[in-house]
């Protein structure tokens, strides 16, 4: 018969040596490069062909006219119907959208999860 | 008058209730921390430095949940199995030396009876997964004395060849034997009890891979399903208490109990010490096998006991006998 | 199936609430004792509609919705979309991007297994393997997350080709972790091959003989472990199988030790996979632009998912964006008789780990199919139909519905 314990050598090399955990939020790990975190979004760049609010595939961004753009209509992005998939960087003809490494974006208020160049009134408070 | 005070303050503060209270989730934290380093992991950490209060913390957040009864489930049985169970396992700790080389109650024949007490423990086990009617429970409790059946004898009979070495029944005389006849602890004569004494402690305490009465992926928690609230918290301390007394009583009849070199006038610290630094080894030896090995099934568990475990401590007992009568 | 059962059996509901179950499935056992004498399944409680919602959206938007059926073959789903879609319209990609989609494919199955070997050791009561296999399956997940910038549902392809492409430091960095993975899984399989307390538990328990396991349509490494060689990668060569040297991995003894052992072996063969593709891939570029408008047609495409085979139909009309139907047909709903079957005549410690032998994903697996259980005949309800009933079920109900549910 045969004797339990194979994993012994293993499991005494492992009382005594570091553990494989990182402790969150004691020290924070850095995402690579191509990680797609929170929204970054030129206004200057912006020509208004509304091509990343046609593809997105959640519909989380409205086009609306605002002050600053005296009436062409500029995108805002609703990140909490984001899935950040990374379609309206793509698709953006002059390169206006970009991604940042921010992973922690929970919050407790709506108004945080809309992100917009300007002033923020006459933003509807959902996109459709 | 005064010794009925300092008797009943030594029985409620130290080396009594509060004590073994606090010692025993202490011995829970150490446990669990051996256990998560085996799996290369970090175990509890942030309540208390490096994690100790977290039993605490668990004992009071489980004291503050609503208590939830089943309909069908008796209301007497069901109210008093907790604790009845805390107190029967609290009781059996009063046997075991703390402080000295006798606990707080010593009898000439103590070995059997604490035995017997503890015994009590595995029947209350199976009436609180009955009292609670419900199929998950009852299939825990089936289990749980069908265990109690298998690893039993095996326990006693190593506990029992302690005893003939020192060619007595009593706790406080097998301490004094190791440390004033023989001047050396029992495991050197006894290595292979001390190892059927692990084996069957584990099932004792329902660890892995002898925790099939309350094996969590296929029962739900087993016997303990429908408790919830401050009756649960009661059940986890009893189990906390269990283990505090199964390595206290394994330190004094194996590893010559809590006495060791000590400063004289202090001495009753100093054997706190000793018992404190042995018990810890025990506990951290239990809680390191509790990594190593997968659940096994009850038919495989009592299959394993009646045929491999018992017939070696058969074995083991007879040797004992021999080395006491020819050799010794 | 009738309310009264003889005396001597209980009825367990192993409910879709359990500690053992990941995902919500409800079998009703009935057990004598130890011993599970019938076992009856009951699905549907994660059923979200996805072919309906794929109707409403553009073929680009449901690349991204069929993405989320699964969180552990999701590249499977999204891949197999692709290629149906790739075949309606009648294009080849190229063949950097056939390379790219296949390797995230491979590291896909090699994270599946690993998971699957921690679960299934979580469930017998070895929890010490259970964190070893996550800890080690975390290479593998930083790895996709330096190829696609997240951690699962990576949304690696689109309808053309394959979005990110892969750089020679990634690939140095990928060949390390696969020799690390190789040496630590090697370690496993001798180290599990002799423990007997977890080979107590594997061996001989949950038996599905050959016949059976063709008869009840079983696929994966389920039926791998039957003693049959059956792979679609094999069968029916799609992408660039045809050109990697690889084996079909089968054990002979029909029970949880060959599905474990199968995986197993399938991890080795998928990181030998993944070394010839890294050091064979072609230049080129990874993507080619395709016409938005699909010609009406239909085409059915089918995949080796880490589960089994996978397969999608799709049918379009070739007027508007969208398609007309999307219909999925995932391993695990082909495996789920399987378990019926199983589960006879086992003790009912082993339930939980029978069930899991499968490697159940069952939010996967919920379609909705409406059986008649007089005549025995099935069909497929159209919209107005299912909304007929309901008003028709309310409103002969609506008393009860407002005393009893709501009255609270």
């Amino acid at each position: 018969m045969r004797i339990p314990g194979s994993f012994i050598i293993e499991g005494l090399r492992n009382l005594f040596s570091k553990p494989a955990t990182d402790k969150y939020p004691f020290e924070k790990i850095e995402p690579p490069d191509r990680y797609r975190g929170k929204i970054i979004f030129t206004l200057e760049k912006c020509i208004g062909c509304a091509m990343c609010a046609i593809n997105c595939p959640t519909n989380a961004i409205k086009m609306i006219p605002t002050d600053e753009t005296k009436g062409k209509k500029k995108p805002i992005f609703y990140y909490d119907y984001c899935i950040f998939c990374g379609v309206c960087k793509e698709v953006c003809p002059k390169k206006a959208i970009d991604y940042s490494k921010e992973y922690a974006l929970a919050s407790t208020s709506k108004d945080e999860m809309i992100i917009v160049e300007g002033d923020k009134k006459n933003v509807p408070d959902i996109p459709h | 008058m005064e010794e009925i005070i300092w008797n009943l303050l030594s029985f409620i503060i130290f080396p009594g209730l509060l004590f073994v209270c606090i010692y025993s989730l202490f011995l829970e934290w150490l446990d669990r921390k051996v256990y998560a380093r085996v799996q290369n992991r970090v175990g509890p950490l942030i309540t208390g430095s490096k994690g100790i209060l977290q039993p605490f913390a668990d004992f009071i957040k489980l004291l503050s949940k609503e208590d939830i009864k089943p309909e069908c489930a008796d209301r007497w049985g069901f109210l008093f199995s907790p604790l009845t169970a805390l107190t029967v396992a609290m009781m059996t700790v009063f046997f075991v030396p703390i402080v000295g080389y006798q606990g707080l109650i010593s009898l000439p024949v103590d070995l059997l009876i604490v035995v017997f007490i503890s015994t009590l423990f595995n029947i209350l086990v199976i009436l609180a997964g009955y009292f609670s009617v419900s199929r998950f429970s009852t299939i825990g409790a089936v289990r749980a004395g069908l265990q109690f059946v298998a690893y039993e004898i095996p326990f006693v009979l190593s506990i029992i060849c302690a005893g003939v070495l020192a060619k007595s029944l009593s706790i406080a005389e097998i301490v004094y034997a190791q440390n004033n006849i023989y001047h050396m602890p029992f495991v050197v004569y006894l290595f292979p009890a001390f190892i059927i004494y692990l084996v069957s402690s584990l099932a004792k305490l329902e660890r892995v891979p002898f925790d099939i009465p309350e094996a969590e992926t296929e029962l739900a928690a087993g016997w303990q399903v429908e408790y919830s609230g401050r009756k649960l918290a009661l059940f986890k301390l009893a189990a906390d208490i269990k283990a505090l007394f199964v390595s206290g009583l394994g330190a004094a009849l194996f590893l010559g109990g809590p006495i060791g070199p000590a400063i004289a006038g202090l001495e009753p610290l100093c054997y706190l010490f000793w018992f404190i630094v042995k018990t810890l080894f025990i506990v951290a030896l239990i809680g390191f096998f509790r990594g190593l090995f997968a659940r096994f099934r009850i038919d495989q568990a009592v299959n394993l006991f009646w045929k491999t475990v018992l017939p070696a401590s058969l074995i083991v007992f007879i040797y004992t006998s021999v080395l006491i009568y020819f050799i010794l | 199936m009738s309310n009264d059962i003889p005396e001597d059996e209980i009825l367990i509901p192993l409910g879709p609430q359990h500690p053992a179950l990941k995902e919500p499935i409800n079998f009703m056992i009935r057990a004598e004792g130890e011993i599970v004498v019938d076992a009856q399944p009951r699905i549907g409680y994660v059923h979200r509609g996805i072919e309906r919602l794929a109707m409403e959206r553009t073929y680009l938007k449901t690349a991204y919705l069929v993405e989320r059926v699964c969180g552990i073959c999701s590249a499977a789903h999204q891949g197999t979309y692709c290629m149906t879609v790739e075949e309606l319209l009648d294009m080849e990609i190229p063949p950097r991007g056939e390379y790219i989609r296949t390797l995230v494919w491979e590291l896909e199955r090699l994270h599946s297994h690993s998971l699957w070997l921690g679960v299934a050791g979580h469930e017998i009561g070895f929890d010490t393997l259970f964190m070893y296999t996550w800890r080690d399956r975390e290479l593998v997940m930083d790895i996709l997350e330096m190829l696609s910038g997240n951690r699962v549902n990576y949304g690696m392809n689109k309808i053309g080709g394959v979005r990110y492409d892969v750089t020679d430091e990634m690939k140095n960095k990928i060949l390390k972790a696969m020799d690390l993975l190789e040496k630590r899984f090697k370690d496993y399989k001798k180290k599990l091959s002799e423990e007997p307390t977890v080979l107590g538990r594997l061996v001989n328990v949950g038996i599905l003989k050959k016949s059976t396991a063709i008869k009840l349509s079983a696929v994966g490494p389920t039926l791998r472990a039957s003693g049959v060689k059956a792979d679609i990668r094999k069968d029916d060569p799609y992408g660039i199988y045809d050109e990697i040297p690889f084996e079909v991995i089968s054990y002979d003894s029909c029970d949880l030790a060959a599905r474990v052992f199968v995986r197993i072996d399938e991890f080795f063969e998928s990181i030998k996979m993944i070394r010839w593709i890294l050091n064979n891939l072609p230049d080129g570029p990874v993507y080619k632009r395709a016409p938005i408008r699909i010609p009406q047609g239909e085409a059915i495409c089918r995949n080796e998912a880490p589960r089994g085979e996978l397969m999608y139909y799709i049918k379009s009309d070739g007027k508007s964006n969208h398609p007309e139907r999307v219909k999925i047909r995932t391993p695990t709903l082909a495996n789920i008789l399987s378990i019926g079957e199983m589960l006879k005549g086992s003790y009912l410690a082993d339930v939980p780990i029978i069930v899991a032998g499968i490697d159940p994903c069952i939010s996967c697996m919920d379609r909705v199919m409406v059986v008649h259980e007089d005549t025995g005949k099935a069909e497929i309800w159209t919209d107005e139909k299912f909304r007929d009933y309901s008003r028709k079920w309310y409103k002969k109900n609506l008393k009860w519905v407002v005393e009893e549910r709501w009255k609270k």
